[in-house]
């Protein structure tokens, strides 16, 4: 299958590891289609943080076969492949030391793009997320909403293939909540596909094209559609080594 | 008292008056420094990073070497250095034994410790979300590893200046290996150690205004970039 027109984001399968001595997940296969928003539900320590940090390149997963994009990969390869490309957002979002604009323009310097440019991206992301009045404001300044607004403009900006989101609205009021959720849904609109972990189901489930549940380190689906995220049967064409 | 008094207004007189002898040692003494800090701390900076952000057998025991040796006499690295950089030591052939070199070679063993510990520590209390965003966003390792040194720049810094702290005002290390050479390799400890000897105390005094001048000015510097020292809220 070709790299590009692999339907499939991310395969991954034989998904344990441990850590300090306590196994965290035993996932045996799960699939990251393109253009969805997966809900993946589960109580605090279920291991949704580190699932996601895995699919982001954070966490290596060295004993887990991958397949990027339709490449088969070990967990090595598959970190490097992933680290940058597919973007996580914590709970409560890093806010670098510097304004909303150099927060934004973080991952924009990183690929390289020149000043002029950068000033109409940040300017159009800005807006995007209604944070005009914000630009030269110190980022430690802002409420925690507000810095998870940011963080999903810093996201938005790069256009990113996968966006992670871990548990980002478990701090916030209703009004800031659905506003997220909006935010959410363009990015799905503008090509993204989105995994959103969260213990709090039910405004999700109305934006959610799937739902998985997360359970001691198990996924299990949760409706019809999940089946086929989780698929039951192996693909023997995945990279053994 | 009065001879104190009368020594100390004699150090002022001889610090206005602009001695050579003077400004000479204080000029050794802050070039051997500065040039053993400028290259002791990208290396101790780099060393504290990979502890604190990396995972291999032996990390442990690293870190409680480093501790452990930031207890090491000044007196027993000049010692070391001594014999590794005299005649009949592996070094001898590079005759660099009572030069600057060796004191900026004693200094850099003197100061990689405290370096390394200091800037652990402030690798470990800062925040390891500012890693992993800098990552996501694309940044490489080495990007964001400077990333992180930026966002926890006051810790590191306030470990620059203790580290810089110890090896000015060393006198062990740089006595043995330096030689008290005047013009050369004398510099402020070693030259208050000396008049001291010889209780011609105006000199010594003088040169402890200007140590303490300059430790009044390193922190005054290190507090104005820290702001207020308020937690931020």
């Amino acid at each position: 299958m070709s790299t590009e027109a692999s339907t499939n984001l991310i395969e991954v399968r034989d998904l344990n590891l441990t850590l300090a001595k306590r196994r965290v997940l035993n996932i045996e296969s799960v699939v990251i289609r393109r253009g969805e928003i997966i809900m993946l539900a589960g109580n605090n320590g279920s291991g949704k943080t580190t699932l996601l940090k895995i699919i982001a390149g954070l966490i290596r997963a060295p004993e887990a076969h991958f397949r990027c994009l339709g490449s088969p990969m070990n967990g090595e390869q598959a970190a490097a492949f992933c680290r940058g490309r597919h973007v996580y957002l914590h709970q409560t979002p890093y806010m670098f030391d510097g304004s909303v604009e150099d927060n934004v323009a973080y991952g924009l310097k990183q690929r390289g793009r020149d000043f002029a440019q950068r000033r109409i991206e940040i300017r159009d992301a800005l807006a995007w997320a209604e944070l005009e009045h914000l630009v030269h404001r110190h980022a430690h300044e802002l409420s925690t909403g507000e810095k998870q607004r940011v963080a999903l403009t810093r996201a938005r900006i790069l256009a990113p293939s996968l966006l992670l989101l871990d548990e980002i609205t478990a701090n916030m009021d209703s009004i800031s909540r659905r506003r997220t959720y909006e935010m959410v849904a363009d990015f799905k609109r503008a090509g993204s596909t989105v995994v959103f972990a969260t213990h709090d189901h039910e405004p999700l489930e109305a934006i959610a094209d799937v739902r998985l549940e997360l359970s001691k380190g198990k996924l299990a689906p949760t409706d019809r559609r999940a089946a086929a995220v989780i698929p039951l049967r192996r693909d023997s064409s995945i990279h053994e080594s | 008292m009065s001879e104190l008094g009368q020594a100390s207004a004699e150090a002022v007189e001889l610090l206005l008056s602009g001695d050579a002898v003077l400004w000479s040692i204080i000029s050794v003494s802050f070039s051997v420094s500065l040039r053993a800090i400028a290259i002791a701390t990208p290396i101790a900076l780099f060393a504290a990073f990979t502890l604190a952000y990396t995972s291999f057998p032996g990390r442990r025991m690293l870190v409680t070497a480093t501790n452990t040796l930031m207890a090491v006499p000044a007196v027993v690295i000049g010692l070391s250095v001594y014999l590794l950089l005299s005649r009949g030591g592996p070094f001898g052939d590079l005759r660099l034994l009572f030069t600057q070199s060796a004191m900026i070679i004693g200094q850099i063993l003197l100061c990689l410790p405290l370096l390394i510990a200091m800037a652990h520590a402030a690798f470990q209390s800062g925040d390891q979300r500012a890693w992993e965003t800098a990552l996501t966003l694309g940044a490489t390792r080495w990007r964001a590893m400077r990333t992180v040194m930026y966002e926890i720049r006051f810790g590191l810094l306030a470990a620059v200046i203790a580290a810089f702290g110890r090896i000015i005002a060393e006198v062990g290390c740089s006595m043995m290996v330096g030689g008290n050479i005047l013009y050369h390799t004398r510099n402020i400890p070693t030259a208050i150690a000396l008049e001291t000897s010889k209780g011609a105390f105006s000199q010594g005094i003088a040169l402890g205004m200007v140590l303490l001048g300059f430790a009044l000015l390193l922190n005054v510097a290190l507090g104005y970039a820290q702001g207020s020292g308020e937690i931020d809220r």
